[in-house]
């Protein structure tokens, strides 16, 4: 068979996640993570906002997180495709403002009374991905494989697409994160198995159960704590280095954020240390007096986390339950996520289920890695691997008296589709409403309700003779089209789409243009700072020459400088980038010339020198 | 009864006659489906009782790889759209095909339409038996042990009817009533049986 036409440039695996987002690619040795310019590859998952429309993402941001908390946001991931209510327990955890929105059940950011979806600050992380894997490539990134929790429904992993379509971004496919991670394992070339996939993260986590059947990877189960992780042990070391400082030295630091905030970081740092060493100590410096110092050992470190590893065997047991599994039927085990490298994690992991888990793999980027093997097939690179999806959650409509009716059942096989006949109950009826749900129980009210479709145009007929044959069609993403017949006439339905969670087309398409726009401020925002710099470095390089004693400089020239520098300095303080730039370009070329003439006649002076030399 | 032919249609990049009517095999053409199209003539194989499922799976998952919406990416949107509705055509005759009674239910649907909704009259005595087995099922909730004893008698009893209709010869019957009714009657068991939290 010949092969269909490859999509052009290069596509990468994405994994945006809750705490960091980072880029992998296939390689001609497998697939690889992609670096930054200082050699890293997890982006922070953290957006800050500055003054002048600016904004930063990344570990910029999240060091910003303590100057700028209000106007800082990380966690996004949460908020995607949820309403207002659904997240509103999640407030009083978050340090930026949230509120509902007027158009969706929507939530929305507020920063400093300008709203941003969740979709428009995942956007701004992907950017940041998306730049910094076409700085690593050399080249033009436009495609992506995105991974998301098994658990995400169809309007979450819709926002995730709309994210990357508002970056510039198509999400050529959206993956399963324990799918993914399965993947970077190449357990795909097993045929039958079960597989867990412990991800325990930075501040979630998640155990997914999958069977491959046939070839056909399946999350028969999923289950997690959506505020466990790393984070809490830091909070935990925290707490008891408080105390140290409380009892020696009378002194509350819980007042002072900047010095929380670098007791966090510390607590991170001997907790990661505790990884390998079973000993470590770290110094508190109090202000006044002698640095304290802190010691821990793995086993204290064991024993204040155990309950929390505890918490996460019960949904492991509780998975396997949901999947009728015993853990003896396990055939592998992934450990995925940066808490993974705790001892005790893989011991238990280990006791659990009776055998070794993976953790070959860098537990942090892993789900990227196995994205990056997905992008592959898709950038034509690979046909020996096929993986093929089920939907989560089922499908279906609403039908009389608030009975949800399922049209595709959970855990079928994307891309999947259903039809239903629909007939009109009024005379001349050109229109029908239909509310799409997906869930597992037997009322709508139970489901979530994903959005309205409103087929219009129907040819006006007597109430119940036209017959509408409305298709539903799950794409390989779990995502849901909805098409339309009425079919005595042959008319094909126009639908409009009211998704209850997420974005129309046309909000995108707005968004995209604003961003475009925005785009542009930012430019104009980067090149001030950059025409900033070199005006700087101009100015310090002629103090420099102008302090040399043997520069021949006349007073007149000297005026001349000194007139050119305060206006230069004068410029640099204020917004205008074209004014700043003119006068920098004049300023260089002049100085330009004079830097000449100080090469001339440092040259001069030397070959004096040297002839002088070889006389003497 | 009627007779079925697969739609037969020449494959308009290649020449070649497909064996599916979603793809050509020979050069990896997405195809427009004739009208009628089956589930049996999507993967390829005769519409019979009877299916060797280790070729009819090894005809999906090629096809599947023909189809799937991540091998034609490069071909635009339309492709994509395309390849999506005929993965999901190809999914749900497998889904159909690869269950013994799903595929029995849906071929009588073919040969004799109408003919199994027509028959849901059951004997008497087949619903007493049914009715005994949902009460002991009920009773046996709470006992895992019992619960699983009765599974297996209700699963020989399903395969023991099933083995009966699987058999080409019972189609060539004129009538298609005996093989509605048996049909009716696996429905029924196969409910007790998922209630009794066997999904196989």
């Amino acid at each position: 068979m010949t092969a269909p036409p490859i999509p052009a440039g290069p596509v990468i695996g994405i994994d945006l996640g809750t705490t960091n987002s980072l880029a992998a690619i296939m390689g001609p040795d497998g697939p690889r993570v992609l670096l930054d310019r200082d050699g890293e590859a997890l982006i922070p998952s953290v957006v800050s906002f500055l003054d002048g429309g600016r904004h930063v993402v990344g570990r910029q941001a999240r060091a910003m997180a303590i100057l700028n908390p209000r106007r800082t946001v990380y966690s996004v991931k949460r908020l995607m495709g949820r309403s207002y209510e659904e997240v509103a327990a999640e407030r009083a955890m978050l340090p930026y403002a949230i509120g509902p929105s007027d158009l969706a059940k929507l939530v929305l950011v507020d920063i400093d009374g300008r709203r941003y979806t969740p979709q428009e600050v995942s956007a701004l992380i992907l950017s940041e991905v998306r730049s910094v894997a076409e700085a690593a490539l050399g080249r033009k990134v436009e495609k992506a494989v995105i991974t998301v929790p098994a658990y995400f429904d169809d309007s979450q992993r819709q926002a995730t697409r709309d994210a990357a379509k508002i970056a510039g971004l198509t999400a050529l496919r959206i993956v399963n994160e324990p799918t993914a991670a399965a993947l970077a394992y190449g357990l795909q070339t097993r045929r039958e198995g079960t597989i867990v996939v412990y991800d325990l993260g930075g501040g979630t986590f998640d155990v997914s159960v999958l069977k491959i059947t046939q070839g056909v990877f399946k999350v028969v189960a999923t289950h997690g704590d959506t505020h466990l992780g790393g984070d809490d042990f830091d909070q935990l070391i925290m707490g008891r280095i408080l105390d140290l400082v409380a009892q020696r030295t009378g002194t509350d630091l819980k007042v002072h954020p900047e010095a929380l905030q670098q007791i966090r970081l510390s607590a991170e740092a001997l907790k990661c240390r505790l990884s390998s060493e079973e000993r470590s100590a770290l110094e508190i410096e109090t202000g006044s007096g002698a640095p304290l110092r802190y010691e821990l050992t793995r086993a204290q470190l064991e024993d204040l986390i155990r309950p929390w590893i505890e918490r996460t065997l019960e949904a492991c047991r509780a998975a396997l339950a949901d999947a009728k599994l015993k853990a003896s039927q396990v055939d592998e085990v992934v450990l995925v996520g940066g808490s993974t490298r705790i001892p005790l994690v893989r011991r238990a992991v280990q006791e659990l289920f009776g055998r070794v888990p993976h953790c070959e793999l860098d537990p942090d980027k892993v789900v990227a890695l196995g994205a990056a093997v997905q992008a592959d097939v898709l950038a034509g690179g690979s046909r020996d691997l096929l993986l093929l999806d089920v939907i989560p959650l089922s499908l279906g409509i609403e039908t009389i008296g608030g009975a949800f009716a399922k049209l595709v059942t959970r855990n079928s096989t994307v891309p999947c589709r259903a039809t239903e006949m629909f007939s009109t109950s009024v005379d001349n009826q050109t229109a029908i409403e239909i509310n799409v749900f997906q869930g597992e129980r037997e009322l709508v009210k139970d489901c979530r309700e994903l959005g309205r479709f409103k087929l219009r145009g129907l040819p006006p007929m007597p109430a119940g003779l036209p017959r509408v044959e409305v298709t539903f069609l799950v794409d390989a993403d779990g995502v849901l089209t909805v098409s339309a017949k009425e079919q005595r006439s042959g008319v094909e339905a126009a639908i409009d789409v009211v998704p209850s969670h997420g974005l129309t087309r046309e909000q995108v398409k707005g968004i995209i243009k604003e961003s475009i726009l925005n785009a542009q401020a930012d430019f104009k925002a980067r090149d001030l700072v950059e025409m900033r710099n070199k005006a700087h470095n101009l100015v310090q390089g002629t103090r420099r020459v102008l302090g040399m004693q043997e520069m021949p400089f006349t007073a007149e020239q000297r005026r001349e400088l000194e007139a050119d520098i305060a206006r230069l300095e004068v410029l640099g303080r204020g917004e205008d980038v074209a004014a700043l730039k003119r006068a920098a370009d004049e300023f260089g070329s002049k100085t330009q010339a004079l830097a000449d003439d100080v090469i001339g006649a440092a040259i001069k002076a030397e070959l004096l020198r040297a002839s002088g030399g070889l006389k003497g | 009864m009627t007779a079925l032919s697969a739609p037969t249609a020449t494959c308009p990049r290649c020449g070649a006659a497909p064996a599916s009517t979603l793809a050509c095999q020979a050069c990896g053409a997405l195809l427009d489906e004739p009208a009628g199209a089956t589930h049996f003539a999507r993967l390829g194989l005769p519409p019979r009782p009877d299916v060797d499922l280790a070729a009819a799976e090894r005809a999906y998952l090629r096809l599947s790889r023909a189809l799937h919406p991540d091998f034609h990416g490069g071909a635009g949107e339309a492709a994509v759209e395309h390849a999506n509705r005929a993965s999901a055509l190809l999914n749900e005759a497998w889904s159909v095909l690869s269950l013994p009674a799903e595929r029995l239910e849906y071929l009588l649907e073919l040969r004799a339409p109408g003919a199994l909704e027509g028959a849901k009259q059951l004997s008497p005595a087949f619903l007493a038996e049914a009715l005994e087995l949902s009460e002991e099922a009920e009773a046996a909730a709470a006992r895992p042990a019992q619960a699983a004893a009765l599974a297996a008698r209700v699963r020989a009893e399903v395969d023991r009817r099933l083995a009966a209709v699987l058999r080409p010869e019972a189609w060539q019957a004129p009538d298609p009533r005996a093989l509605a009714t048996t049909l009716h009657e696996l429905r029924v068991l196969r409910r007790v049986l998922r209630d009794l939290g066997d999904s196989a």
